[in-house]
């Protein structure tokens, strides 16, 4: 029931949408922890992937997450929060390392980084994306971190002096009366033998 | 007539300029005020007056060797490396290093942009707006035995060689490319935790006071 007009336009637009994806490059952004556990007063280490899909070159690209860390909570330790590259080839594939450390413990919601870009060096119309976001996660305290992963050596060492009195005592009594015992068996042999 | 002359004048002059622009720049504001000035001079002057036009050519040729020589290459770079990688196993599932390099050149000038290269590629270095002259390279591995422990060696090419390098087309012109400078990423490596835990100890040692404790036991019973 289609005409032939109808079906050739359609044909046109589909080759023309597909055409304008060719040439156009798209920055995609990947926001990932590579931590297992958060935990307060640990670093907790951010890894932003760029990645430029496409053909063309992106320039002036910004990343921008300073919102998603407010010094408040988070101290920066390595790196920064608003990166700039000045370009970026056609296929390569970025990545951008932040270390931070929470100061405080609980809920807490990191959210999408900005990302901006110019899809060409003269046209300075900005191209705005955000990247993936890590989400809700859950910033254990020091202690409880500890409480599974330390060394616990000064826990054993707590331990030992606490349970030494339960074994040292009763030790120093067999002791006392083994040394008395056998001073005795000397002396009856040594007096024995006089005889 | 004098019309005519002053447009056709004005285009031989700015086109040479226009060409010397796209080499450097960022002193572009400056070269393009001066261009704009000198142009200007001579399309009002030397209209008719084919000697002081000339003269102004010559003027402007050495305004552009001198731009050209002064330069924004840096010469004899300093490097500054504050490297950092994830030192935990267990707190960490991949490995992930970043270097903070702060480039310092003896004629003051910064670089540009930089570009570092990391296991075979070779990706810009990012620079932060608060901070001028500090770049930074990031490197992440899926595994933990990806990011090799000790001290890598990271090329740094500036915008000419890294030109170059991209024209190079065979491996031997690649290697002949003489980079801006090399830097090192230190990665200890990463710990899985003590090699023997404290329980250990804590068992050897109640084992060998219960084992004194048992011997002493049996002595006085046997």
């Amino acid at each position: 029931m289609f005409s032939k007009t109808a079906l050739i336009l359609l044909a046109f637009i589909s080759v023309a949408y597909s055409q304008t994806d060719d040439e156009e490059s798209f920055l995609f952004v990947t926001k990932q922890t590579v931590n297992r556990f958060i935990v307060q007063g640990k670093e907790l280490t951010i890894k932003y992937g760029l990645y430029n899909s496409g053909p063309t070159t992106v320039f002036n690209v910004n990343l921008n997450d300073v919102h998603s860390y407010p010094s408040k909570y988070y101290e920066l330790l390595v790196g920064t929060l608003n990166p700039k590259w000045e370009r970026i080839n056609a296929g390569t594939n970025l990545t951008h390392v932040v270390v931070l450390k929470p100061k405080e413990s609980g809920i807490s919601n990191s959210s999408h980084a900005i990302v901006t870009y110019q899809k060409s060096e003269k046209n300075t119309e900005v191209q705005r994306t955000y990247s993936s976001e890590i989400g809700d996660v859950y910033i254990m305290t020091g202690r409880e971190y500890d409480r599974r992963f330390s060394s616990h050596v000064i826990d054993w060492i707590l331990f030992t002096a606490m349970a030494s009195p339960c074994i040292v005592f009763p030790f120093f009594l067999w002791f006392n009366s083994k040394r008395k015992y056998e001073l005795l068996a000397s002396k009856d042999k040594t007096t024995k033998k006089a005889q | 007539m004098l019309k005519k002359i002053k447009i056709s004048h004005l285009k031989q002059v700015i086109s040479p300029s226009i060409v010397h622009i796209h080499v450097d720049q960022s002193l572009n504001a400056k070269l393009l005020s001066i261009y704009i000035y000198t142009s200007a001079v001579v399309s009002l002057i030397g209209g008719s007056d084919r000697h002081l036009y000339k003269m102004f050519r010559v003027v402007l040729a050495a305004l552009t060797i001198i731009a050209l020589v002064n330069g924004e290459t840096c010469e004899s770079p300093e490097f500054k490396v504050v490297s950092h990688s994830t030192r935990d196993a267990r707190l960490t599932a991949e490995s992930a290093a970043q270097l903070e390099i702060t480039v310092k050149c003896k004629n003051g000038k910064q670089p540009g942009t930089l570009y570092a290269d990391i296991n075979g590629q070779v990706i810009p270095c990012a620079q932060t707006p608060t901070a001028p002259g500090k770049y930074f390279i990031g490197v992440a591995a899926n595994t933990h035995k990806e990011l090799a422990s000790g001290r890598t060696k990271i090329k740094l090419y500036d915008d000419d060689s890294y030109s170059a390098l991209r024209k190079a087309r065979t491996e031997d012109a690649t290697k002949a490319v003489k980079p801006f400078g090399q830097v090192e990423l230190n990665h200890p490596g990463v710990s899985y935790g003590p090699w023997l835990p404290s329980e250990f100890f804590a068992v050897c040692t109640f084992g060998l006071v219960w084992w004194a404790a048992y011997r002493e036991r049996s002595k006085i019973l046997g």
